[in-house]
């Protein structure tokens, strides 16, 4: 299925609002229910919101159904991100994002593509105890 | 999903600020400078939740630059009326329970101006911060658990 996918594009901050209501729709249209379609968009939107504070281009969002779940890649020009810092003191200023993605998803992986640095999310569709990491 | 709006009103000894629409990097500036004002402008700020449609890791760092710079003019800031996925970051990031009233402890007579005014809403009433974090907890889908919503 990975073959078939819908994708977009953001260069600034006006475009995370057009980011999230891509998101929003396609992963509807894929099937995943309203609660776990929006968790996702804040996800995208945080990794998203990442590219525009810490690198100087923009990103590519990527969204497609494989086996029971919707798979988002984010792909931008930065670093390979660091996974599992877990969540800041609730007075803490600033490094909410990428532990606020962590939590909501069911499964994130970060890895080196031809095409830059990609995060790849994922959630199920179906039953949302499945698989979540750590 | 709404455009971002910051509305300010001044009462006695508080300001209210209702954010309505999505509050993402785009509106940063704009939340920091209504915050700012609001906090300089007396010592207990309400921030009503309730017509916020998104709220991200940019808007927390808004709350919690206002409530540093509360705390340094001994002053306050209280969020009221979180719903849905914004409810769901609060929770997540321990914001909610930082700057909500903790649930089964009312805010002390005086220090609730108008949150009852109109909405059946009481501060903090968020069930999922009161139950405390258990294993289970992290794949809690916060989104729609909170019916409690402002009126308009």
């Amino acid at each position: 299925m990975s073959d078939e996918f819908y994708e977009t594009t953001y260069a600034e901050p006006g475009d995370l609002a057009k980011v999230r209501e891509f998101v929003r729709t396609r992963a509807a249209h894929l099937g995943l229910p309203e609660t776990r379609t929006e968790l996702l968009t804040l996800a995208v939107s945080e990794l998203a919101t990442n590219t525009l504070q810490h690198t100087t281009g923009g990103g590519v969002v990527r969204l497609w159904a494989d086996d029971g779940r919707v798979v988002c890649d984010v792909i931008d020009g930065g670093p390979v991100r660091t996974l599992g810092r877990g969540m800041p003191a609730a007075d803490a200023l600033r490094g909410r994002g990428l532990a606020i993605v962590e939590r909501v998803c069911d499964e994130v992986g970060v890895d080196a593509s031809e095409d830059g640095t990609r995060v790849r999310l994922a959630l199920a569709v179906g039953r949302h105890e499945a698989g979540h990491p750590g | 999903m709404g455009h971002f709006e910051a509305r300010t009103d001044k009462g006695t000894g508080h300001v209210r600020v209702t954010l309505t629409g999505e509050c993402d990097l785009a509106v940063r500036d704009e939340l920091h400078a209504v915050l700012t004002a609001a906090v300089r402008a007396a010592p207990l700020v309400i921030v009503d939740l309730g017509a916020l449609e998104f709220l991200d890791s940019s808007g927390v760092h808004g709350l919690i630059v206002a409530h540093h710079e509360a705390q340094a003019r001994g002053a306050r800031v209280t969020l009221v009326n979180p719903t849905g996925a914004v409810a769901a970051v609060l929770d997540l990031t321990g914001v909610g329970s930082l700057l909500g009233t903790p649930a089964g402890e009312p805010a002390p007579a005086g220090q609730r101006p108008d949150v009852a005014g109109g909405e059946s809403a009481p501060v903090g009433k968020r069930p999922d911060v009161a139950g405390g974090e258990s294993a289970s907890s992290r794949h809690r889908t916060a989104v729609g658990d909170e019916q409690t919503r402002a009126g308009g």
